[in-house]
């Protein structure tokens, strides 16, 4: 059985969305949620620990999605962490295969109601 | 015999008959019945002499029983012959001016129906006769001018062409009676004495009379002629300067006329059609989708006989890239044919680029418009389910538009980049054999509930049996679209419609609405982004859902399209390719 999902890191460059993102995660999926607005944030956050699930935004300046995803996959502290990707370009992924380090990849815009349920499918689904 | 000519035979025979011997005359012509004159009493011994009278075919026939005088015979002859001869002379003269008299009335017939004038000179240049048409040319008292009685040296108000007054030795009769001279077609300007000037082409003749001169008014003919040259020049300038290319076709299809733009897409020379129409070279034409064409615009409007505007072909150009060409033709009722050809190859171009950029930009747009809805319907939807507490019930209204509004813009947002993806061709189809009948099951049943509770009925008035390869679900949503936006304009208790027919190597499924129809000046936008014949609040899409139809359809190896309907209502179909049975 495994352990259910506690903490997650939410990762964008647009304040509200992460306030929409925590505020659905927090009251709805009653998550601890952490917040980091880029790539440099959300790394040094993962090095601190804890973090169960990253929810990662593909569009970011300065450090973009797949950049964050490369540096935690060549981390071994962070090599394994469940990643879910956000993005609006999402035919970007129906024409190609998701990346394989990806858990799913979730288009904007979504609804914010289902969020939570939708994470903790991903999550359950997750291989160990 | 004629009495009078019977009284003067018996005159002429007088001497003959107091010849004591003599006792029957008689003057016999042809059928004619004979004058006999008995003179006395004939006896036993009579003899019978004739002779005949000069050359008038007749003859004198004596009685007698002994000798005469002679020369009582020979004046009797000559006598009769002299009175025969007289009365044919006056028979032939009679005859002669009967004629005469006939050809005089059928000449004067002719003339007075004549819209030439036609006027007749004696030998002193008298104008001896003029014909109706001559009188209303001139007038009755320049008419009298035209005579050399009038005096004047000079004919007034008739000018050489280009010259001074014309003088009376120079008048084409003058010359005809003095000079006894033929006058063929000779121009000559006349000033009316309301001042209009009047172009007269004079033939004169010599006759025994004197001369008969005609005038023909050829004002209108030579000022028609003189406005078809001024047109033809005209004409030829703005031909000369068009940018677009102008060629005249003659029967043949032989080049006969162009302009220095037509030169070097028709393959022939200006200076060489001039000499003699030629053939154009035009070869490896194709059309928008690159297949070769078989017929360019002007042989189609020459063999149709109706113009043929807008045509697009592509041809090479001598360094051999390809360009191309706007052609339109238009056919002559003389069986020529006129055709016009524009290189549009910068402007073609410069749209699809125009066009692309466009896309790029409402791409980008809707992808850029995805962060902030997801924040705005994300926050919504949020407060909707109580996430940041209870929405006071005054609130819970706003909430709903906004929230409804944000759902809308999300549609639209989505139906762009669908349409971008479709036309791009990377939306993934899953083709397969789909019996049409089951298609258009589904269709229907899609709208049935939305459709009964507008009260309109959706029914299928065929049973296809037709076999498609195509993609279910995309057919579906085409579909839906036709039958969604049928239902919606039609009112409770109308019908709609489906049914199928072959198009060809396609099979046509069509929707039949019987609603107010497509507005006219709609029609041609239908199936192009962003078209709504109404205000977007009255029915709630953004006008994409058509020209989503027309990229799916595409797609999917078909088409659909629009047919406005008489009465009223509209079709729109939907084709797709039909596989082999």
């Amino acid at each position: 059985m495994k352990r259910p999902l506690r903490t997650v890191l939410c990762v964008d460059d647009d304040a509200d969305i992460l306030a929409v993102v925590s505020l659905a995660l927090k009251s709805l999926g009653g998550f601890e949620v952490h917040l980091a607005n880029g790539g440099q944030g959300a790394l040094a956050r993962l090095a601190k620990g804890g973090i169960d699930l990253v929810l990662l935004d593909v569009m970011m300046p300065e450090m973009d999605g797949h950049e964050t995803l490369e540096a935690m996959r060549s981390n071994p502290a962070t090599v394994d962490t469940p990643v879910v990707l956000m993005t609006a370009r999402v035919q970007l992924y129906q024409a190609a295969t998701p990346p394989p380090t990806v858990l799913a990849v979730i288009a904007k815009p979504f609804d914010p109601v289902s969020l939570s349920s939708r994470l903790v499918a991903l999550w359950e689904s997750a291989p160990q | 015999m004629n009495p009078e000519i019977a009284l003067r035979l018996e005159r002429a025979l007088r001497r003959l008959s107091v010849q004591p011997n003599v006792s029957k005359l008689r003057v016999h012509r042809g059928d004619e019945p004979p004058l006999n004159l008995d003179v006395r009493p004939a006896r036993p011994e009579s003899n019978w002499l004739e002779r005949d009278i000069g050359r008038s075919g007749a003859t004198l026939g004596v009685e007698h029983h002994g000798a005469f005088d002679p020369a009582a015979l020979n004046d009797a002859v000559a006598w009769c012959e002299d009175v025969l001869a007289a009365t044919a002379d006056v028979r032939e003269l009679a005859s002669a001016r009967d004629q005469a008299a006939r050809q005089e009335a059928l000449l004067r017939s002719v003339l007075m129906t004549l819209t030439d004038g036609v006027l007749l000179y004696d030998r002193d240049m008298e104008l001896i006769e003029c014909n109706e048409s001559a009188v209303r040319m001139f007038g009755a008292s320049r008419l009298d001018q035209m005579s050399l009685r009038e005096g004047p040296d000079r004919i007034e108000h008739v000018f050489r062409p280009g010259g001074g007054p014309l003088k009376f030795e120079e008048w084409p009769a003058y010359r005809a009676v003095k000079n006894r001279e033929w006058v063929n077609r000779e121009l000559l300007d006349y000033r009316r004495a309301d001042g209009q000037q009047r172009w007269l082409l004079v033939n004169a003749a010599p006759v025994a009379a004197g001369a008969v001169m005609s005038i023909a008014d050829l004002t209108d003919f030579h000022e028609a002629r003189a406005i078809a040259e001024e047109n033809v020049q005209v004409w030829q300038a703005l031909v000369g300067a068009l940018h677009e290319g102008v060629a005249l076709f003659d029967v043949h299809g032989r080049v006969e006329e162009l302009n220095a733009a037509a030169e070097q897409v028709l393959g022939v020379r200006q200076m060489d059609v001039r000499e003699e129409p030629r053939m154009a070279v035009v070869t490896g034409a194709v059309d928008e989708q690159l297949r070769p064409v078989s017929e360019l615009p002007y042989q189609t409007a020459k063999r149709t006989g109706r113009p043929v505007t807008g045509v697009v072909l592509g041809m090479k150009n001598r360094r051999g890239s390809l360009r191309w060409y706007l052609t339109s033709a238009v056919p002559l009722r003389d069986g020529r044919v006129v055709a016009s050809i524009m290189d549009f190859t910068s402007v073609k171009s410069a749209a699809a680029e125009s066009e692309q950029r466009k896309d790029e930009f409402i791409s980008t747009l809707s992808h850029e418009m995805r962060t902030p809805l997801t924040s705005l319907a994300g926050a919504l939807a949020l407060l909707e389910a109580g996430a940041a507490g209870a929405v006071p019930p005054s609130a819970a209204n706003l909430v709903q538009i906004c929230s409804r509004s944000a759902a809308r813009l999300t549609r639209l947002v989505n139906d762009v980049l669908d349409l971008e993806k479709i036309v791009a061709g990377s939306v993934p189809l899953t083709l397969a054999q789909h019996r049409v009948s089951d298609l258009i099951h589904h269709a229907v049943e899609a709208v049935a509930a939305a459709s009964r509770q507008l009260g309109v009925e959706v029914v299928s008035v065929d049973r296809p049996v037709a076999v498609v390869a195509t993609d279910a679900d995309r057919v579906a949503q085409i579909l839906a679209n036709f039958l969604s936006n049928a239902v919606q304009h039609s009112s409770p208790g109308d019908r709609v419609e489906l049914s199928t027919s072959e198009a060809g190597t396609h099979v046509r499924i069509a929707v039949r609405d019987y609603g107010p129809g497509v507005p006219a000046a709609f029609r041609s936008r239908l199936f192009t982004r962003f078209a709504q014949a109404e205000p977007q609040a009255a029915r709630g899409g953004a006008g994409l859902g058509l020209s989503i139809c027309k990229a799916l359809a595409r797609a999917l190896g078909g088409d659909v399209g629009f047919a406005a309907q008489p009465d009223r209502g509209s079709v729109f179909w939907l084709t797709l390719p039909a596989s082999p049975p």
